[in-house]
């Protein structure tokens, strides 16, 4: 095989397959005259796809083809069926879904747990005593952005400025 | 046209538009696809008689009986009818297929699925439903034939998948490259060297087999 041969590889498949263009079947032919190496592997590509091909539908096959149109129609409209009970049942569930929601989501979101460092503290949340939240808070200095900052010693302060209260 | 190698374009939208081989064939399919997803069932029976033997053809290599294969054509049109109509809801996408390329590529998709089942193929469907060929050769020579042809066959169920879509597109539907090519929006060209793949990788079954039994 030589160089000249790679450009006519793929046109030989083509050849194989009954489907070369005009101008194409001259011009392979007059390479597979002069060249017995793409010669003999056009022959082997034809009988490989040759053998690939099937026969034409039997009797039975074609046989079996009638009443396709009665059987796709039912299909069809089943299809049809069951797409609009899913829908249906899609819609439902979307209403009964936020009509849930409206009636769920202030409880939970008044008792929605705190996270401590990732691990829900749900279970020992307590009722707050709003007067000791008062009273902090009064004595707090409001100059302070971040309640959370109170170190033991100012927390300890807080107390005693409660008790002389 | 579509370049290959980039699925999801090449995947597309169904939109049932002119185009392709005959522009009045892919009209009338539109107006038939629009007709039936109204309620026209006349419209069905005209897309079949079109298009149902060439879809038979494509899904008949997979198939184990005739009730099979005619199960798979049904399954084919449904689908494709299927997507006709999200298509249309949605208006059409950037791409335009016309009805009868997208039906041809679902048909040999669900070849394509199919030939997953290896139990199935092996079975050599096709030698089940072609009465010549199931019945017992006589010679030698025959019984080497048969083996040959049931080798080469099932390679063709073994090839990549874009090998063997266009080869069964070839030589199963006998569409032209432009219509492989149109069906699954790849160029001519790549069309042609898939084909070439395909039919180098069945020589070489074919010689290995002439290799064992000379």
């Amino acid at each position: 095989m030589t160089g000249a041969c790679r450009d006519f590889e793929v046109l030989l498949s083509v050849r194989a397959a009954g489907a070369l263009e005009p101008g194409e079947p001259e011009r392979i032919e007059s390479h597979l005259a002069r060249c017995q190496a793409c010669s003999a592997e056009a022959q082997q590509l034809a009988e490989a796809v040759g053998l690939a091909r099937l026969a034409p539908p039997a009797e039975a096959e074609l046989r079996a083809m009638d009443g396709l149109q009665a059987r796709a129609l039912a299909s069809w409209s089943r299809s049809q069926r069951s797409r609009g009970l899913r829908r249906r049942l899609a819609v439902g569930l979307a209403v009964a879904a936020a009509a849930a929601a409206m009636v769920l989501a202030p409880g939970v979101l008044r008792h929605e747990p705190r996270l401590t460092g990732g691990t829900p503290v749900a279970a020992a949340w307590q009722e707050p005593d709003v007067d000791e939240i008062w009273a902090a808070s009064a004595s707090v200095d409001p100059a302070s952005e971040d309640e959370t900052s109170l170190n033991e010693s100012t927390l300890y302060a807080v107390i005693e400025d409660v008790d002389g209260f | 046209m579509a370049q290959g190698g980039k699925s999801d374009e090449a995947r597309g939208l169904l939109r049932v538009l002119p185009g392709g081989a005959s522009q009045a064939d892919h009209r009338h399919d539109d107006q038939l696809v629009r007709l039936f997803l109204l309620g026209d069932e006349v419209a069905l029976g005209e897309l079949l008689r079109r298009h149902e033997r060439r879809v038979l053809a494509l899904v008949r290599r997979y198939a184990a009986s005739p009730d099979e294969s005619r199960d798979l054509v049904q399954k084919a049109f449904l689908r494709a009818l299927q997507a006709a109509r999200r298509s249309l809801r949605r208006g059409g996408g950037r791409k335009t297929v016309p009805f009868a390329a997208w039906l041809l590529r679902i048909a040999v998709n669900l070849g394509k699925n199919a030939a997953r089942d290896a139990a199935r193929w092996r079975r050599a469907p096709v030698e089940a439903i072609d009465g010549t060929a199931s019945a017992p050769p006589v010679a030698e020579e025959g019984l080497i034939q048969a083996e040959r042809e049931r080798l080469v066959r099932q390679a063709v169920l073994a090839l990549p998948t874009r090998q063997r879509q266009v080869l069964t597109l070839r030589i199963d539907a006998e569409l032209t490259f432009q219509e492989i090519a149109e069906a699954l929006g790849i160029t001519e060209g790549n069309a042609r060297v898939h084909f070439h793949h395909a039919a180098r990788r069945l020589r070489q079954v074919l010689a290995a087999a002439k290799e064992r039994t000379p």
